[in-house]
């Protein structure tokens, strides 16, 4: 008897259940299983790049683009709620989530674009002079480069440089074999934690070679693991 | 505006911590509410008893809210803790493989925010989680001592634990790069070295190498020492050569006067700085680990 009524509840319990994720199919897809997770696991990623890495990385306009406009998104969402005047516990809760992660994502954006404007700043020359290095950044970071070289010239110019010798006054003088230009050191050791295994072994140049095995955690110069984190084998940590 | 000096080739905790936040936890909602649409996801709907997998982040907020309580990961148990911590200790050359990544970070945001969750008393965690700490900050830091500029392995290490020591690693390695001369380009620079030190090891034959004269003689003396260190070069794998070869290693490699004359040398590394014959290894070492501790815990 009470075995029955036992089962009598499960099945109850069960159909509940059918319904309820028939009525809605999203309800039981978990949190990882999106698109839109992986675009912001992307943008995590980007930003601890951008921050580890010697090098300016290539700017990433349709990542940043596509979630610039989903915070646009959200922000409309917490305009029309505060204003229709619906604000019980629940609808204020979840106003106080969406306020949350759009502050969280910000904080990446920001945080990935001063990571960049802080390289820019340091090898503003080197960019001016070199092609490949300009399509790397953005319209507006370019833009900014170009200002700054002018600017900071001008200004070198008018307050010490014009009082010296002509030979004297570049800014990209490379006698005695010494570069002015400050170039991003790809020489300079980051941390990598490997995705996936990479087949053979690794030269590290002077007689080391090692092998890239999942979840192996190295330090090496960037210019001999470059390859395999631009095509994700490996990442930056 | 660009970052501040402080977070310039590295992260800050909080940094960290923030990362960390991002990740998976299990929680078993009081209430039911409706699904949330995020930019990084959806949050499912809520049913009371039911479990739901939420960002850490997510988890905190409901929890300060008396809305859910945290289930807490297998490995934060206090059994499995245990369990990790005999591993740890039990091999003083590796770091178990028991924790996740963000292991330190979500531990003390769990403890932090839910203590009451936990199938324990919080403090029998907190104790267990610090002494786990512990055993492997001995570890990082015996690791250490096997720097060399070519690479330096350390698997299972987690992210704080490697943010704690990518400042000193990074600029050591940088500073040992330049040492070697491996340096290309423009920023190439001569590191001048005293012939001061007579007492580098001879043992060249495996290097086959062209005569230097007497100041690349100390030069090469590096290049014994490192290549030594190199080979065993895998943190937690024995420690680097013998006893002398790590003498020599203490007593010429970073003399001021090399340090002085390379770029950026290491200001925050005061352990390495003057010279010290093997008697002195010991209070430097012990010099080194309080400033790094005091680093670490952002003192």
């Amino acid at each position: 008897m009470a075995d029955e009524r036992d089962l009598e509840i499960d099945d109850l319990i069960n159909n509940l259940d059918k319904e309820y994720y028939s009525a809605h199919p999203t309800a039981n897809s978990s949190y990882l299983a999106t698109h839109k997770s992986r675009d912001l696991k992307s943008l995590v990623r980007l930003w601890i790049s951008e921050r580890t890495c010697p090098d300016i990385l290539p700017y990433a306009h349709d990542l940043l683009d596509t979630m610039l406009d989903r915070v646009r998104e959200q922000v409309e969402v917490i305009e029309v709620n505060t204003t229709s005047g619906d604000a019980g516990g629940s609808a204020k809760l979840k106003l106080l989530f969406v306020e949350t992660e759009i502050e969280r994502v910000k904080f990446l954006v920001r945080g990935y674009l001063r990571a960049r404007i802080l390289k820019i700043d340091k090898y503003y020359m080197h960019i001016l002079n070199n092609l490949d290095m300009q399509t790397r950044l953005s319209q507006s970071e370019l833009r900014y480069t170009k200002r700054r070289g002018n600017q900071l010239k001008r200004y070198y110019d008018l307050r010490f440089l014009s009082s010296l010798p002509p030979s004297l006054q570049r800014l990209d003088d490379t006698a005695g074999g010494l570069q002015m230009v400050d170039a991003p050191g790809l020489d300079e050791v980051v941390f990598v934690r490997v995705l996936q295994d990479v087949p053979g072994e690794v030269d590290l140049g002077n007689d080391d070679k090692i092998e890239l095995r999942k979840g192996n955690i190295y330090v090496l110069p960037y210019k001999v693991i470059r390859r395999y984190v631009d095509n994700g084998d490996v990442q930056l940590v | 505006m660009a970052l501040p000096p402080k977070q310039v080739g590295t992260f800050i905790p909080s940094e960290i911590s923030f990362l960390a936040e991002n990740s998976l936890v299990t929680i078993i909602p009081r209430q039911a509410m409706e699904s949330i649409e995020l930019i990084g996801g959806t949050i499912p709907s809520m049913r009371p008893m039911r479990r739901i997998e939420v960002p850490i982040w997510v988890a905190v907020l409901l929890k300060k809210q008396s809305r859910c309580n945290i289930v807490p990961p297998d490995w934060l148990s206090e059994e499995n803790l245990k369990v990790t911590y005999d591993a740890e200790a039990a091999n003083m050359t590796r770091f178990s493989a028991n924790l996740p990544w963000e292991w330190v970070e979500v531990g003390e945001l769990i403890l932090g925010s839910a203590p009451d969750d936990l199938s324990s008393p919080p403090h029998v965690i907190r104790n267990l989680l610090r002494d786990i700490r512990e055993v492997r900050q001995a570890k990082a830091r015996a690791g250490l001592k096997n720097l060399n500029d070519s690479y330096l392995q350390l698997d299972n290490v987690g992210a704080m634990e490697l943010n704690e020591i990518r400042s000193f690693v990074t600029m050591a390695m940088n500073q040992l790069r330049i040492m070697q001369g491996t340096r290309e380009g423009p920023e190439q620079q001569d590191v001048d070295v005293e012939p001061d030190d007579q007492d580098d090891d001879d043992d060249d034959d495996d290097l086959p190498r062209e005569s230097y004269d007497d100041s690349m003689r100390t030069a090469k003396g590096y290049q014994d020492s490192y290549g030594t260190a190199r080979n065993s070069s895998r943190l937690g794998s024995e420690f680097a050569g013998t006893e002398d070869e790590r003498a020599s290693i203490n007593s010429h490699s970073f003399t001021k006067s090399t340090l002085n004359r390379s770029r950026s040398a290491l200001p925050q590394a005061p352990s390495y700085s003057d010279d010290n014959d093997d008697g002195e290894d010991e209070d430097n070492d012990m010099e080194m680990d309080e400033t790094y501790l005091n680093a670490v815990n952002g003192n």
